[in-house]
């Protein structure tokens, strides 16, 4: 889904981390569960999260 | 040989009806820690990469239209800079562009279906988002980056 949304915005950006092999980063973003999903190092969300719930995590962290 | 007969012949039949046009991925790993580094130079081995690099190879030699170009995290620093990565192994799926997809670590599992269906997207050049969605993100102006974190299950 992330990669979707890059796909249709040259300015977003999708990173997928199998957590365990990169814990250093996972530490970074307090991942305690996945799936757990972060939008620029400021909104982040626990649990799968549908198309529409994304998109407004998205706008809500570039302030629309 | 990472996959047995039957996977390949199933992931053939998929992508042979799927893919579109060309994608390459463009993968990121380390070589084992030679003698010759000097001492201050830590570096962490990397455990995935070489399975990694084994399965993408497999898997890109399954189509026509799927292409690899595999660097090393360490010694080829422009191209690490120019994909933004960010650790190893690690893949970008790049079309006519770069759509800044990354994904971090070995795809096993799960992940490996969703390697297979943003390689498909980005052979078609289009994602399943609704319309609205897609009117939504093409308004957004300022920078976007997503980190999504998973496990292989």
């Amino acid at each position: 889904m992330a990669y979707q949304m890059a796909m249709e915005n040259d300015k977003i950006k999708a990173d997928v981390f199998e957590a365990s092999e990169f814990p250093d980063i996972s530490m970074r973003y307090s991942v305690m569960a996945v799936p757990k999903t972060v939008i620029n190092e400021r909104t982040s969300v626990e649990g799968a999260v549908p198309e529409t719930s994304l998109l407004e995590e998205i706008r809500h962290a570039v302030g629309m | 040989m990472v996959f047995t007969e039957d996977q390949k012949r199933e992931i053939d039949e998929l992508l042979s009806t799927s893919l579109d046009q060309s994608v390459t991925v463009i993968y990121f790993t380390q070589d084992e820690p030679s003698m010759e580094l000097p001492v201050q130079v830590e570096v962490t081995p990397c455990e995935y990469c070489k399975d990694t690099e084994d399965m993408l190879k497999e898997l890109t030699g399954i189509s026509d239209k799927l292409n690899i170009e595999v660097y090393d995290f360490i010694k080829d620093k422009d191209k690490v800079e120019q994909y933004e990565i960010e650790g190893v192994p690690a893949l970008a799926l790049v079309g006519d562009k770069d759509y800044g997809i990354r994904y971090y670590g070995i795809p096993s599992g799960y992940e490996f279906s969703a390697l297979l269906d943003g390689l498909i997207n980005v052979s078609k050049r289009q994602t399943k988002l609704s319309d609205s969605t897609r009117k939504a993100l093409a308004d957004i102006q300022e920078p976007v980056h997503i980190r999504v974190f998973v496990t292989p299950t």
